[in-house]
């Protein structure tokens, strides 16, 4: 018997380790192995992509164009400060587009700032890259249609949407600047939160089905169920309208019409159909509102393409709206130098980077940092060698005035507060 | 997909099932016979584990006690033999690879064999090398990344060793907590060009320790 217990517990030993081993090689989950890590970007110099060499030359066109001030660290965000010229230089233009990297704090205040200043030159709406569906619910808190914020709205720095509110309060309601969203449902779940957010529809037998039904969002089941209220929208028209209302008749067609397009981006996995809803969503904003703020990643913005994703070509937002609107377009390039920001559009873990680490000295974001060390920076792309030559910037080379129309240079960012439960 | 999940859980449970009766029985077989390890001190086994991969490992069992406790010292070398972890932005290929290390070992048997407890300490090297084909660039340059990390870990493990006339085998597991500078020097070429770059290498989201499961499997000779 006590050979037979000695025989089991040497047993049960192999099999752990044994066991540990083949998990540890099969997943590398929890091992002592790297294999979960990862490494930060290493880019090559600039210069072998044809960069602009002369250091001394681009400092002196930094130190001839830029202007810089003291960020605005710890000040509430209805005091956040623009950089001189800034707000002036965009006033003549339409639709302006600042290319930034998300969840950015000091980015959303400077857009809190940024709205306050141009609405008095007749813009009226503000446009962050999220989910479309968000959309409605965001903009009628901010605009004093509604007193509350639904909890599952809001990838927006909640102080910056107080100070848009109480900024909003103190206008004329025609005045108002709205707050509202572009781009595909990358979330499926928020096209019917945004329909059954509205007491009207609750009452749709369609929309009741759609939430209390468990879709596999990605399955064509749902797709159908989406595509069935979008032809019950255009079939009974005039009895929504007469039910609903104008205003929230066009929202649940622009809901169903982007919810549609999400699904097909989403199955296809494509970034050209994704980009499709892009431009029509701030398309849509700019016919109705005509001047207009959009916020957006780096690469929508930019008005000639020097990279793609994915099957896009090339052809963000910036390159076709550059097409459509000439130079009623005015897009700005609004990088940080070095902070913490979330790996994911969530409540995640914040990763640490510093641009400076691994940039190449003729990289313009090291000549700006360097000339004005802790300072906000914007450097308008007005002079040589910035009309014509191609320059690096944050480890990519282009032309920066065929590219951009400005840079703004954050010294230090970190990460917005995000929604209860994002 | 669910159906091919199935079909894998079930090949993974016959596998499983099969594996613990050949173990189950090659244990039994191995607890019948005679043990003989006090006159053969020397074991000198092939292993496979982690944070070491593959290798040698060497250990001494002197005719020593103190208490209850039969201590035993080990060394071992290993390496990995190439890899390519997949990244969120690039896979990473493991060239080359060396982990050295050596443990304290305490059995409790006179036959200093059969389950013991050791402490270890390993340093680990690894070659890694990414090749970016920056593709999404409109005008697209190749280029490869070579860099080296390294890690000192040290670690607490339970195993079992089983010794039949001349025959060795030991399994053990255990955890570890792993110390690196995550700053890591690289060298950047494309088209006879080299530059000199650094990155950080982040490991469970830190640049300088992490900590995990280790284990190894061994197979030698008693001398």
């Amino acid at each position: 018997m006590k050979s037979f217990f000695v025989s089991l517990s040497q047993t049960a030993v192999f099999l752990a380790a044994f066991l540990s081993l083949a998990l540890a090689f099969s997943s590398c989950s929890g091992a002592l192995i790297p294999a979960s890590g990862s490494i930060d970007p290493v880019n090559a110099p600039v210069s072998w992509k044809g960069a602009y060499t002369d250091v001394e030359s681009l400092t002196a066109a930094v130190r001839a164009s830029a202007v810089a001030i003291e960020p605005d660290y710890g000040v509430a965000a209805t005091d956040a400060a623009l950089p001189p010229g800034l707000a002036d230089a965009i006033a003549g233009h339409s639709i302006a587009l600042f290319g930034e990297r998300h969840y950015m704090l000091e980015h959303h205040r400077t857009a809190l700032a940024l709205a306050r200043e141009l609405q008095s030159r007749g813009f009226r709406a503000l446009a962050f890259e999220m989910d479309q569906a968000e959309s409605y619910a965001i903009d009628d808190y901010v605009t004093g249609e509604r007193d509350d914020l639904p909890s599952w709205a809001g990838y927006i720095e909640r102080e910056v949407i107080a100070g848009f509110r109480a900024f909003n309060l103190t206008l004329p309601k025609p005045d108002r600047m709205h707050l509202v969203n572009f781009d595909m449902n990358h979330d499926p779940s928020l096209y019917s939160w945004a329909l059954y957010d509205h007491a009207a529809f609750q009452t749709d037998p369609r929309v009741s089905t759609l939430v209390n039904t468990h879709y596999n969002f990605s399955s064509e089941t749902y797709r159908d169920a989406v595509r069935a209220i979008g032809d019950s929208l255009a079939a009974n028209e005039r009895a929504y309208r007469a039910s609903w209302g104008d205003l929230w008749y066009d929202r649940a067609v622009r809901l169903t019409k982007v919810e549609l397009a999400s699904w097909e981006a989403r199955h296809t996995d494509s970034d050209l159909a994704r980009e499709d809803i892009i431009v029509d969503d701030v398309e849509t904003y700019v016919a109705g509102w005509g001047k207009i703020i959009v916020m957006c990643g780096t690469a929508h913005a930019q008005k000639t393409a020097y990279y793609t994703t994915g099957d896009n070509g090339g052809a963000w937002l910036g390159v076709r709206l550059a097409a459509k609107y000439g130079d009623a377009l005015w897009s700005g390039l609004f990088l940080p130098v070095r902070g913490s920001l979330p790996n994911e559009g969530s409540n995640s873990t914040c990763y640490k980077f510093d641009v400076l680490q691994n940039a190449d000295d003729n990289d313009l974001i090291k000549i700006v940092s360097d000339s004005y060390p802790g300072k906000l920076a914007y450097l308008p792309f007005v002079a040589e060698p910035f009309l014509t030559n191609a320059i690096g910037i944050y480890s990519d080379v282009f032309v920066p005035a065929k590219t951009f129309n400005a840079l703004i240079l954050y010294p230090q960012v970190s990460s917005i507060s995000f929604a209860p439960g994002r | 997909m669910n159906s091919q999940k199935v079909l894998f859980a079930r090949l993974l449970t016959r596998a499983g099932a099969r594996l613990s009766l050949y173990a189950f029985l090659a244990i039994a077989f191995f607890s019948s016979r005679p043990l003989s390890a006090e006159t053969l001190p020397w074991r000198v086994s092939a292993f496979a584990g982690i944070p070491s991969g593959i290798g040698l490992e060497v250990e001494y069992a002197p005719p020593v006690r103190a208490g209850i406790i039969r201590p035993a010292i080990e060394v071992h070398a290993g390496m990995f033999p190439p890899l390519t972890f997949t990244g969120s932005v690039t896979d990473v290929s493991l060239k080359r690879s060396l982990g050295l290390g050596a443990s304290a070992v305490a059995y409790f048997r006179d036959s200093r064999d059969g389950p013991f407890v050791a402490l270890g300490y390993d340093y680990t090297w690894y070659r890694l090398n990414a090749d970016i084909a920056d593709t999404d660039s409109i005008n697209p340059v190749p280029y490869s990344v070579l860099g080296d990390f390294s890690y000192q870990s040290v670690e607490a493990r339970l195993g079992w060793r089983w010794i039949v006339r001349r025959l060795t085998i030991s399994a053990e597991g255990g955890y570890g907590i792993a110390f690196f500078d995550g700053t890591i020097p690289t060298t950047v070429s494309s088209d006879g060009k080299e530059a000199e770059k650094t990155t950080t290498m982040y490991w469970n989201e830190s640049s300088s320790h992490a900590s995990g499961w280790v284990a190894r499997l061994g197979l030698g000779v008693a001398l």
